[in-house]
Order: structure tokens, then C-alpha cells, then sequence
């Protein structure tokens, strides 16, 4: 006889449920992707994965043809704002939440409410504003300009309000003991910021750079104002041509959306396999802490 | 070796609209003494090791270490060590780390460092655990740990807040003793905070009561000196409440006739008891506060003996010791008895006041000075 499961078979039963509704989109768009048969050539193909990693394929007059949008440069393209956009959001988020909890800032909670409440507003209701000013900007700084991956970045970091607030309550769960502990022991300010409050703000940090990552990724609206050419294109912005009046190319959008969707689950899962790591670093107070009778 | 002087020192926070924490404290603490800081919880105990470290500012008064004002030098730069209450420990390093972190900013070589580790470890008993994360160790061992921590750079200057929470009776005892004894090994300078007088009554040299700051007083630095000096002769009802457990017991009265020796005097409800006091300060009729420890207090032997009768409330059986607590009219007695005595089976007994072991204090709770010889043998 073998070993019985310790889950009932109903437990059993809810999972695969969940399971199947949440990867059957994913399995459409994967079959859709490869041609799948009852599309319109019904045949299993690979070449729409060809073309949107941009390889050449041949077509039915047996003509060498590649895909007319640049999607891997598209690719590189969200990458690298999303990765600049995580890496000076988490920093600037940190730096700006630790000024706020510990040093005595003149006026810190109104500025700290008022962080909070011009996030209320959606950025969207500034775009022209953005826009216009991005402009000006861009005459005398074409990297911060309209088209341009840098003015991209610098008009997102202006959303830096909410991680300020998730450090900043991470911040203030951080006794102050180990810095003043730190601080006793002679430490100086960089070595108590690398040994002892960015390993204990770890997990926060991650999350931090997960979700601004995240946001950077797939944002539209903004870049699909202020990027103008085609190969200057974030994912959010390209994957609309496949789309458009004129042809659906459902194929190729499937393998496209896939491929976009893959640096985003690579990262979650890395980051998750990191926090569980250091899920047991204690952030909160462990049961250790002797209580004052 | 560290001399410590606090000269007038005092904490407000009036511009944070919260009322003021210590007004002129006055402190000299010897090279090589252990000084131990009792108060109630929020008397500013804390606050003031903590001013001492240079994590506070001090409003008001001299901070002096080895003959140097340290009210502008930086913490780094004090060359004291502190124990925090809680939070000792950085959570994500290991035991040895935490040590290591505390030893590699000052200028040790490597394999000093290795060095003093391994003697704190051998002096606190953690071999077993020094590569333990903290979360990982018992309360005990997160409290010597800790210590270890702070003993390890040897500085002549060490501030404890209350180094031995949340350990119970044996550890603490235990922990105390070996604290005494390096102590003593380092002839450094320990400052202590404590609410249980007892910790400090065991291993400080000196001991200094902090009470509650109310209106219209000069500080709120009731007493200082030896631990038994305080218990014996306590200069206030703060410092006699704080001192012995458990409390000292409280009654009302009037001074019936003043004394360089043996002063009388009538308790509200009457009756008349005599107290080895000097209470020529005090005026014959003025309201007055006899006070007893629960061990000072005795059955009557006589009827002749009977000072009052009491109503038994309570007993508590401890083992050793056995406290009867009681109440004559209103007021709170506590009786402490050695357990092989037969406990008393009626509901009333009668209390004898040893004249040489009651306290006098005057309507302002001050006390008079006792005259007794007996209590310092």
C-alpha cells in the first residue's frame, strides 16, 4: 500500500481548476503563435516565431521576407529603460524614504502627505504638460528630449511617490538601535548604509525593483506620446502595429506577446527565489526581543 | 579607566510639546565603579544613558568624560560602548559577526580581533552558539551575546539599559554575578539602568534612584549612594517604594511628640507607636507617614506587644517565605514570615512595630533621620 496524500482529493480538484483558468490563455496565445491548426493556413508553423525573432522566411511566391517591425530591438528597448527606471527608481525611492523617517527633515510628514496626494491624480493628465516640456528640454539636452529613451525615464521617475511610501514604512519598522548600535561601534555613515541598513531593507528593495521594473516594462501611455520612430519603440508601443486596421497578424502579435511577456516571469521568479532566501531575515521585531515586564 | 561626571544636566522637550524628562542631575562615577540607575518605567533612565552615549542632546548641563565636556563630541568619537535594551544584535549576521563588526573599527589587528572574540565567547559561555544567526539563540544567550558585544573592545566606559530583561530568577542571578566579576577583571566603568533594584542592589557599587519629574520640584534625582545606604535609610517614600519588595508599607499619622531619639507617634486610627527617629525638624500634631517593611514587621509576642490588629486579605506561600498581606482599616500591611512558622488560622492578628525598624517621613514625604544602631550591624 502506499502513502496517502495528506491533501483531500477535493484540495486536488480547486488547484487544477485554478491551474487550468489561469494557463489557458497562455496555452491559446502559444498555439495561436505556432499557427495553430483552425487558423487560417491550419497548419503547425514556426514562422512566426521566426520572424519576430528576426529571421528571414520564405512566403508562397518563395520570397525571402523578414518581419517589418524591429521587435528584438523593441525588446532591448524596454529592457533597458525598464532596468535604468528600477535601478534610479529604488535608489532615489530609498534615499528619499530614509530622509524622511530618520533625518530631521524641516517639514517632513506635509511633504510626505503631499507626496502621497499628487498621486491621486493620474500622470496621464499631464501628458500634453510632459509632452511640451519635454520638448523644450530636448533643445538643449537631446537626451532628455522627446524621442529619446532618457526622456522616457526622467518623465516616469516623476511617479517615485508610492515606492517613497512602501520604503518609508519599511524604513520606520527598522529599529533605530542598529544604526545607533552601528554608530557606537565607530562605523562610519557608508558602512552602516552597506552592513547594516541595506542588507536589513533587503526584501523591500527587491520589491521595490520588481514592481517599478514591472511598471517601466509595461507602460504605454507616455511612450507611446513622447517615442516617435520605430526604432525607438518600447514593447507596449510595437506590439499595437501587429494590430492594426488595415491586418490582424494574429500569429505573429501571439509569439510577440509571449516573447514580451518572458523577461517579466524570468524576473519574478528570480526575485521570488531571492526573497524566499531572505524571508527569513527578520524585518519584523523575532520573537527573540526580550519584553519589558 | 573612565571617569564619568554629569554636572547639572537636564532634558526638556518643550519643543516637541512633551514635558520635560530630567532636571539637574548631578552624577560623578568613579574610575572603576559600577553605578547602577533605578526608577520607575519613563523616568528618563534611558534617556539618560542615552544622553551619556551622545545618541541624545543634552538641553541643559555637562556631560564630562576622563575630564573632557563631551556635549559636542560625536558618538564614534566618546570611546564607550552601550547595550540596548533591545535590538543588541544586528538580526542578519551570526553571534561571531556581530562581535566582529563591533571590534573592526577601532584599530585592532585581524588576528586580535579573532582574539577577542574568542575570550568574550569563553567569558559569556558561547562557544557552542557564536556562529548562531540571533534569532536562532535563547533569550539568555541573545543577552550575553550582547553583552559579549559590548565587552569585547574593552572600553573603559560601558552603559547597560537594563542588561538583563527578560531573564528570569537563576539566569539573572547567574548573568549578574559573571557581569560583577569581569567588572571587576577590567576595572572598567559600568553604568547600569534598571527597574528591578534588585540587579542593581547586587553587583553596583552606587546606586542612583530617578523618579518621575513633577511640578515644582528642583530634580527628580532623589538619592544616591551605597545600595544598603538606600534601603536603610531611604531619603524619601519614592526611594523607600522603589527599594525592597515587596513595598514598603505606608500609614497614616500625626507625630504625638518629637524626639532626638525615640519619637511617638498616633496613627489615624488611633493607636500609638514609638519610632527610633530624630524628628526635632519636625512640629508636634503635624501629619506624618510611618513606614515598614514587610520584614520588619512582627507578630505581637505579649498583649503588651500589640501595637494593632489586622485583618488577614491574603496569604501567599512561597516556599522559603511566606506574606501575609493585611488591612487595618483601609490601610495595606504586608507580613513576611519564615515559612516554618505556624501561619496564623484566625481572620485577625495582632502586629507588633519594632521601634528600630520603622521609617518616619513628614507630609512633603521626607523622611527623618532614623537613630537606630541595630540595622547596620
Amino acid at each position: 500500500m502506499y502513502k496517502q496524500s495528506h491533501m483531500p482529493w477535493w484540495q486536488h480538484l480547486v488547484l487544477c481548476c485554478v491551474c487550468g483558468v489561469v494557463l489557458t490563455p497562455i496555452m491559446l496565445i502559444l498555439w495561436g503563435s505556432l499557427g495553430a491548426p483552425g487558423s487560417e493556413t491550419g497548419q503547425w508553423t514556426t514562422e512566426h516565431w521566426r520572424l519576430v525573432l528576426g529571421f528571414a522566411v520564405q512566403n508562397e511566391q518563395g520570397k525571402w521576407i523578414y518581419s517589418p517591425y524591429p521587435a528584438l530591438t523593441w525588446l532591448v528597448n524596454s529592457l533597458k529603460v525598464a532596468f535604468i527606471y528600477a535601478i534610479l527608481a529604488t535608489s532615489l525611492a530609498a534615499m528619499a524614504a530614509y530622509g524622511l523617517v530618520r533625518k530631521h527633515v524641516f517639514a517632513s510628514k506635509p511633504i510626505a502627505n503631499s507626496l502621497l496626494f499628487l498621486q491621486f491624480f493620474p500622470s496621464v493628465l499631464a501628458l500634453v504638460a510632459v509632452y511640451i516640456l519635454l520638448r523644450k528640454l530636448g533643445v538643449y539636452m537631446p537626451s532628455l528630449g522627446v524621442n529619446s529613451h532618457g526622456g522616457l525615464v526622467v518623465v516616469y521617475l516623476g511617479g517615485l511617490a508610492f515606492f517613497i511610501w512602501f520604503l518609508k514604512g519599511q524604513i520606520s519598522g527598522l529599529p533605530s538601535e542598529y544604526e545607533e548600535s552601528a554608530r557606537l561601534s565607530s562605523a562610519r555613515a557608508w558602512q552602516i548604509m552597506m552592513h547594516i541598513i541595506l542588507p536589513l531593507l533587503l526584501p523591500g528593495l527587491l520589491v521595490t525593483f520588481l514592481i517599478s521594473f514591472m511598471m517601466a516594462f509595461g507602460e504605454f501611455p507616455f511612450a507611446s506620446i513622447l517615442l516617435q520612430q520605430q526604432d525607438q519603440y518600447t514593447l507596449a508601443v510595437g506590439s499595437q502595429l501587429y494590430l492594426s486596421d488595415h491586418y490582424y497578424n494574429w500569429g505573429e502579435f501571439c509569439a510577440f506577446a509571449l516573447l514580451s511577456a518572458s523577461p517579466a516571469v524570468i524576473l519574478l521568479l528570480l526575485i521570488q527565489y531571492w526573497l524566499l532566501q531572505f524571508s527569513q531575515s527578520p524585518l519584523k521585531e523575532s520573537g527573540y526581543v526580550a519584553v519589558d515586564p | 579607566m573612565s571617569q564619568l561626571i554629569l554636572s547639572h544636566v537636564s532634558k526638556s522637550f518643550v519643543s516637541q510639546g512633551r514635558p520635560d524628562l530630567l532636571l539637574d542631575i548631578n552624577l560623578y562615577v568613579e574610575q572603576g565603579e559600577c553605578l547602577g540607575i533605578v526608577g520607575p518605567s519613563g523616568s528618563g533612565k534611558s534617556t539618560l544613558l542615552r544622553m551619556i552615549a551622545g545618541l541624545e542632546t543634552t538641553s541643559q548641563g555637562e556631560i564630562i568624560i576622563d575630564q573632557t565636556q563631551m556635549n559636542k563630541v560625536p558618538v564614534m568619537r566618546r570611546g564607550l560602548e552601550m547595550v540596548f535594551q533591545q535590538h543588541a544584535l544586528f538580526p542578519h549576521m551570526t553571534l561571531e559577526e556581530n562581535i566582529l563588526f563591533g571590534l573592526k573599527h577601532r584599530s585592532l589587528s585581524k588576528a586580535d580581533q579573532r582574539q577577542r572574540v574568542k575570550w568574550v565567547s569563553k567569558l559569556f559561555d558561547l562557544d557552542g552558539v557564536i556562529n548562531h544567526l540571533p534569532m536562532h539563540l535563547s533569550t539568555e544567550n541573545v543577552q550575553r551575546g550582547a553583552l559579549a558585544k559590548a565587552i569585547a573592545p574593552q572600553s573603559s566606559l560601558v552603559l547597560f539599559d537594563e542588561p538583563f530583561t527578560g531573564l528570569s530568577g537563576d539566569t539573572r542571578s547567574q548573568l549578574r554575578l559573571e557581569l560583577n566579576r569581569i567588572q571587576r577583571q577590567l576595572g572598567a566603568t559600568f553604568v547600569m539602568t534598571t527597574h528591578h533594584y534588585q540587579d542593581a542592589m547586587a553587583i553596583a557599587d552606587r546606586m542612583a534612584v530617578l523618579s518621575h519629574l513633577s511640578d515644582h520640584v528642583m530634580t527628580n534625582l532623589e538619592q544616591v549612594g551605597p545600595p544598603l545606604e538606600l534601603y536603610l535609610n531611604p531619603r524619601n517614600t519614592q526611594v523607600a517604594q522603589l527599594i525592597g519588595e515587596p513595598k514598603m508599607c505606608f500609614l497614616k499619622g500625626a507625630l504625638v511628640k518629637t524626639s532626638n531619639k525615640l519619637s511617638v507617634i498616633k496613627l489615624v486610627t488611633g493607636e500609638l507607636i514609638s519610632v527610633q527617629a530624630d524628628t526635632r525638624q519636625g512640629e508636634e500634631g503635624s501629619a506624618i507617614t510611618l513606614g515598614i517593611r514587610a520584614e520588619h514587621l512582627e507578630l505581637a509576642k505579649s498583649k503588651q506587644d500589640t501595637h494593632l490588629l489586622a485583618q488577614v486579605v491574603g496569604i501567599d506561600k512561597l516556599g522559603a517565605d511566606t506574606f501575609v498581606y493585611l488591612n487595618h482599616q483601609g490601610q495595606q500591611l504586608v507580613l513576611r514570615m519564615l515559612a516554618t512558622i505556624a501561619l496564623p488560622t484566625v481572620s485577625e492578628i495582632a502586629l507588633h512595630f519594632p521601634s528600630h525598624a520603622c521609617h518616619l517621613f513628614n507630609a512633603q514625604g521626607i523622611a527623618f533621620p532614623r537613630t537606630s544602631e541595630q540595622l547596620y550591624l
